[in-house]
């Protein structure tokens, strides 16, 4: 064997080596201190003020670090799915609101009642609070809320000969909207996604539950839930302010408003950023009230603890640190998001209009429905939900239909 | 020579090791892993060791899936559309570059180039161009007719009954290339003097290309037609990329995708966490892949007995 030969075979081997030696379970650093691993979702901005929470904690607890590591958002379900099959999950992570009752009924998270939750749960707001809740019992720290409000166009409405501000009501919503809407200039009044989270404010302003509050049963097809559904299909089939965005293939209702073509959609306060940078005109309001009044989705993110983890207390402690009222202020005044600690909301004086017109609506959120697939549960209702908004069947028949087979495939399970 | 020869297969395998070693483990392994997981329920923790045993039922469900048979279905009409445009597609480009044409190298690079682009990235294009009131083909329709026509308010892809056959135009133009580059090679090996014979016959052109080139490209079209099932039964990414599998159509009281294909389907009982019933499914669909491989070859060679024969 010539010596090319030889340094061909040495680096196949050594690589080959490396793949079977590699191991990632370390979790001493060189001076002795333990390794909490903290598995997040957050961006640049967000992940800078963490590491200085980090730092500051880790001030006070010098036997331990946290290492932070970043996932991407998108693909952080299967990911940690695959890695709490391999036993190479991290102590604790940041997860979507809907993802933790899945690794709670799954034995995957920590009861927080094993740490005395109960004695420091009121410090963080009601509804992010309770998407934590699953079956009785408090399995995530909320970390981060958002909701969705109404952004409306102020130069759409004027041109229109009307007052830039978003109507009280559904009644009146449809009213302006006719006014607002022209489509032989391909300009519409409003413009909805397809999808149940983005559409749960239509069923919260009529009363409607997606889910009874045992679990077992849906409620799907009650009178309220009906009577939203057949209100959002109005927009679209007989009103004709809504501009399809709902449709495969169709400019999403960000991208319409943001082209002055749509004047009214639901947005949550993640974009407020972006659209400041368009220079557009324009304002956020409530969503317009139904029989129930007005109100909004819940969505954000929660903190877990892995059962896993030798050292869930300290995990703990330092979740409850990183979301105390101080942190949060921090947090909140620097990244311009809505607080989750109540104590936080003394501590900030929010200068951004739109993001107080946001706090307003988050108090009005209803909490999201708690199921162990919530995509699942998207994959129920969303088909349904088409089938109306195209005039293929009527919203008594595609909410009883989507009702059975959300007891048949996600409760009844 | 016994010593040197086994020198030589060791040091062959040695080279072979790594991606064997990679090939066992992201190929064979999981191929024979989901047909064992095929026979068990779905998880109730992260412990592939705690999976419930079900024998036969993930395949019994699947009889009684309506979604499954109706995707088949959908995957069958994608199918029955994609082989023969794309077939007929690439056999035209191929003979239209085949001759003396003003830059046919660029033409054929041209129509080449969207192989080589990642299927996803084809698929949102096609998707801007489909996109309802600012897409390119609304406004284009808005410019010649009026506001009001079905390209701006609804878009192709908007409705269930123009969503299917939107996918299928775009893959058979992206596929077409591919196919083209086959053919132009088949067609360069066709002896002239065949042509020539026929001239000399009095034959058409019509009857030249039906009864001379058609049979000599036969190997192509059949190797397009088995990979053109394998890639319909295996259709995934422009689905995702394109229409998620939608537009929703009810039939018979149930909501389903429109082009809610068998690869798509499987896709999302994956996503849901059904491993076992997900796995079914593949293995569901290689029996029907191999099943109508299978009956393509013995037609196509029973065919060429039978010319043989005359």
């Amino acid at each position: 064997m010539d010596e090319k030969k030889i340094i061909i075979v040495a680096i196949i081997a050594y690589l080959a080596l490396v793949f079977v030696c590699w191991d990632d379970s370390i979790d001493k650093t060189r001076d002795g201190r333990t390794i909490l691993a903290f598995w997040h979702t957050y961006n640049d901005l967000e992940e800078k003020i963490l590491k200085d929470v980090i730092k500051e904690w880790e001030a006070q607890n010098a036997s331990f670090t946290i290492r932070p590591v970043r996932i991407p958002f998108d693909g952080h379900k299967p990911k940690l799915r695959t890695a709490l099959t391999v036993g190479q999950g991290p102590d604790m992570a940041r997860v979507d609101w809907s993802f933790v009752c899945e690794l709670a009924r799954k034995n995957a998270v920590v009861d927080l009642e094993t740490f005395n939750f109960s004695q420091i749960r009121g410090q963080y707001l009601k509804a992010p609070l309770e998407t934590g809740l699953i079956d009785g019992k408090y399995y995530g720290i909320p970390d981060q809320t958002t909701c969705v409000a109404m952004f409306y166009n102020k130069k759409m409405f004027v041109d229109a000969g009307l007052d830039p501000m978003v109507p009280p009501t559904w009644e009146k919503f449809i009213e302006v909207g006719k006014k607002l809407t022209d489509s032989s200039r391909g300009q519409y009044a409003f413009a909805m996604s397809n999808t149940l989270w983005w559409n749960l404010p239509f069923f919260n302003t009529f009363g409607a539950k997606i889910i009874s509050a045992d679990g077992k049963k849906s409620e799907l097809n009650s009178d309220k839930a009906i009577a939203a559904l057949e209100l959002m299909a109005s927009l679209v089939n007989e009103h004709k302010i809504e501009a399809g965005a709902w449709r495969p293939g169709a400019i999403s209702p960000e991208q319409g408003f943001v082209n002055g073509k749509y004047a009214m959609i639901l947005m949550g306060p993640w974009n407020l950023a972006k659209f400041n940078n368009t220079k557009m005109d324009y304002g956020v309001g409530l969503i317009p009230a139904g029989p129930a009044g007005t109100s909004t989705n819940v969505g954000g993110t929660d903190t877990v603890i892995f059962k896993h983890s030798p050292y869930a207390k300290e995990c703990y402690d330092f979740l409850t640190f990183f979301t105390n009222a101080k942190n949060q202020a921090r947090w909140c005044s620097e990244l311009n998001q809505l607080p989750i600690n109540l104590g936080a909301y003394d501590l900030v004086e929010f200068e951004n209009e739109h993001l107080k017109t946001f706090m307003e609506q988050m108090k009005h959120a209803r909490v999201n429905p708690v199921v162990t697939s919530y995509g699942l549960l998207e994959d129920m209702v969303n088909p349904e939900m088409e089938a109306v908004l195209s005039g293929q069947k009527t919203a008594k028949e595609a909410l009883t239909s989507a009702a059975a087979k959300i007891e048949e495939r996600i409760l009844n399970q | 020579m016994a010593i040197k020869s086994s020198k030589e297969t060791a040091v062959s395998v040695g080279f072979l090791s790594p991606f064997m070693l990679l090939f066992g483990i992201f190929l064979i392994f999981p191929i024979f892993y989901s047909f064992y997981l095929s026979f068990f329920g779905s998880p109730t923790d992260y412990s592939l060791s705690n999976l419930e045993f079900v024998g036969l039922d993930n395949y019994v469900r699947i009889f009684t899936d309506f979604q499954f048979w109706w995707s088949l279905m959908v995957t069958a009409v994608y199918g029955l559309l994609t082989i023969p445009l794309g077939i007929a597609a690439s056999l035209a480009l191929a003979l239209l570059l085949d001759n003396k044409l003003f830059g046919k190298s660029f033409f054929r690079s041209a129509f080449f180039l969207p192989n080589v682009l990642d299927m996803l990235v084809v698929g949102v294009i096609w998707t801007l161009i489909y996109a309802p009131k600012f897409g390119a083909l609304a406004q284009l329709t808005t410019f010649i007719m009026s506001e009001d026509n079905f390209f701006n308010t609804t878009g192709l892809l908007g409705s269930p009954y123009t969503a299917l056959p939107a996918v299928v135009f775009a893959m058979v133009l992206k596929g077409a290339g591919f196919g083209m580059v086959l053919f132009l090679a088949a067609l360069q090996n066709i002896p002239q003097a065949v042509y020539e014979a026929a001239d000399i016959d009095g034959a058409s052109e019509w009857q030249k290309f039906w009864n001379i080139t058609v049979p000599l490209l036969k190997p192509i079209i059949v190797f397009m037609g088995i990979t053109g099932v394998i890639g319909a039964l295996n259709a995934f990414t422009e689905i995702y990329a394109m229409t998620s599998g939608g537009p929703q159509v009810v039939i018979g009281g149930e909501t389903v995708g429109s082009t809610s294909v068998a690869g798509y389907y499987l896709y999302k009982q994956f996503e849901s966490g059904n491993y076992g019933y997900a796995a079914a499914i593949s293995y569901m669909l290689l029996i029907i892949t191999l099943g109508i491989t299978w009956l393509q070859q013995r037609l196509a060679a029973r065919k060429s007995a039978q010319e043989v024969g005359k």
